[in-house]
């Protein structure tokens, strides 16, 4: 049973080392003294009074070693020597430490840094609600996703088509890429925004109304992250839309390595506004969906693509009949769309491996400069040991 | 102590007797010592250079607490009392040493 207790008293020991070496040292003097004391009043001479109590007492070195070891802890006071020697070591040479400290510090920086990059870009997940469990749809028509939505393939589809705008505000106006976006985008992908409600909920029912949620990005350039902005009116070519929500400070889409200003509700389908050909459900969009239960991508697969050429069958629209579209794409989405960063990819694994082979030389640096000083040292370190 | 000290001695006995003999109130080492080899009429062979690391351990585990005072021969010696862990110690460590006696006479007459 080590107790809190045991530590705290031994820690006392780092501090009062002397004074309890030196109480257990006069406490066996006495302990001898005493018994000496008594064999001789027995009648003993005091020499064979002194061998008697020496020889009941056993080893005088060993019982004074073990009791001051019960105090100690082995290994925190090696390791203290053994600060102590490097700091020594350290002052002696402090160009030394320099030169492997900073080639050291130069190769985990530089690794580190393209980690991070890599990281971000290619490895880690979306930021979003159950990321796993999302599948990217190639492009396909607006209309199909509606279709989608009613077979039961997915249990939640959602589209994007994004475009540039002119936005403006303030009286200032400047071009920006907006992204239009099937109203429940947030609510099915899981996330929540960082201040304001998001698409309210008529919107996310259908009922479209001009309401926008900007990327954290923009909101924090444009707007100086005034958490008052909710509710003002901004302009998207010419057309009045409110601020309802600020999406949180990761989160940038789904598509890899960009980051939209903002995002606008898709009008239902049939509408129109002519201002915004970029929210018209009639072109082509970028969807993404969750798996039905007991649906896998293989057969949602086949089933989309069977929806899609009953689509362009039946459809009026020319350009999508003459598309050529014969099957639908349906891949894991956990990683989001990567096609803008995939050329590059190679790029970065090189740099990944050109910032590791900088370690790995900064590493034989100091390793010869250790090996080099241990030479110098060889006559010193032999007097040592 | 190295374990050809104690092979005699269960493992933690002489924590028991240092325990059992304080409870009776503070002792110097030396009496201590001495008790011990009274109590048991020299038929445990504990050297007494022994006692010293077991008391130290016992200091550390906080069990038992020490204070210099004057000895009845007028010599600086150091005291030794329980603590409230110790009293508690002694109380489980009685409780365990009887169950083991208990057991081991069971051993004994049913085989």
């Amino acid at each position: 049973m080590t107790t809190w207790r045991e530590w705290t008293n031994r820690l006392q020991y780092l501090w009062r080392r002397a004074r309890i070496d030196d109480d257990v040292e006069q406490e066996i003097h006495f302990h001898l003294e005493a018994r000496i004391d008594e064999l001789e009043a027995s009648g003993l001479p005091r020499d064979a009074a002194r061998r008697q109590a020496h020889h009941e007492f056993g080893s005088v070195n060993r019982a004074r070693d073990d009791a001051c070891a019960a105090w100690q802890f082995r290994w925190l006071e090696d390791a203290v020597a053994d600060l102590r020697y490097a700091l020594r070591t350290f002052r002696r040479g402090p160009g030394f430490v320099i030169t492997a400290v900073l080639s050291l510090a130069l190769g985990i920086g530089a690794t580190s840094a393209i980690f991070t990059a890599l990281d971000a870009v290619l490895w880690r997940p979306l930021p979003i609600g159950n990321a796993d469990s999302l599948v990217l749809l190639s492009p396909a028509p607006a209309g199909l996703i509606t279709r989608l939505r009613e077979s039961g393939i997915f249990s939640d589809i959602i589209a994007t088509s994004a475009d540039g705008l002119s936005f403006s505000y303030d009286d200032r106006a400047e071009r920006i890429v907006g992204e239009a976006v099937s109203p429940t985008y947030f609510t099915v992908l899981g996330v929540r925004p960082l201040i304001g409600q998001g698409f309210s909920p008529a919107v996310q029912q259908g009922e479209w109304a001009p309401e926008a949620v900007l990327s954290y990005g923009f909101w924090a350039r444009r707007f100086g992250a005034d958490p008052a902005v909710i509710g003002r009116t901004i302009r998207l070519n010419t057309v009045a839309f409110t601020i309802v929500g600020v999406s949180p400070p990761g989160f940038t889409g789904l598509t890899r390595g960009s980051d939209f200003e903002l995002r606008v509700p898709l009008l239902p389908e049939g509408r129109q506004l002519p201002q915004m050909r970029l929210i018209a459900t009639d072109g082509w969009v970028i969807s993404a969906a969750r798996l039905a239960p007991g649906v896998n991508r293989a057969q949602a697969e086949a089933a989309a693509s069977a929806q899609l050429r009953e689509f362009l069958r039946t459809t009026p629209v020319r350009r999508f009949r003459e598309s050529g579209l014969r099957a639908l794409r349906v891949r894991p989405g956990a990683h989001g769309r990567d096609e803008m960063l995939q050329p590059f990819h190679t790029t970065l694994y090189v740099l990944l491996i050109l910032a590791a082979t900088v370690l790995l030389i900064a590493c034989t640096n100091v390793a010869s400069l250790l090996l080099a000083r241990a030479t110098a040292r060889e006559r010193e370190l032999a007097v040592r040991m | 102590m190295s374990p050809a000290d104690d092979f005699q001695l269960l493992p933690g006995t002489l924590y028991l007797l240092v325990l059992r003999t304080l409870s009776n109130g503070p002792m110097h080492g030396y009496a201590i010592a001495r008790r011990i080899r009274d109590a048991s009429a020299n038929g445990l062979d504990i050297q007494d250079g022994s006692l010293y690391p077991a008391l130290n351990r016992m200091l550390v585990k906080g069990w038992l607490a020490a204070e210099w005072g004057i000895s009845e021969n007028n010599r600086r010696a150091r005291f030794y009392r329980l603590t409230r862990d110790g009293r508690k110690q002694l109380a489980s460590a009685i409780r365990e040493f009887e169950t083991l006696v208990r057991n081991v006479q069971l051993v004994m007459r049913t085989v």
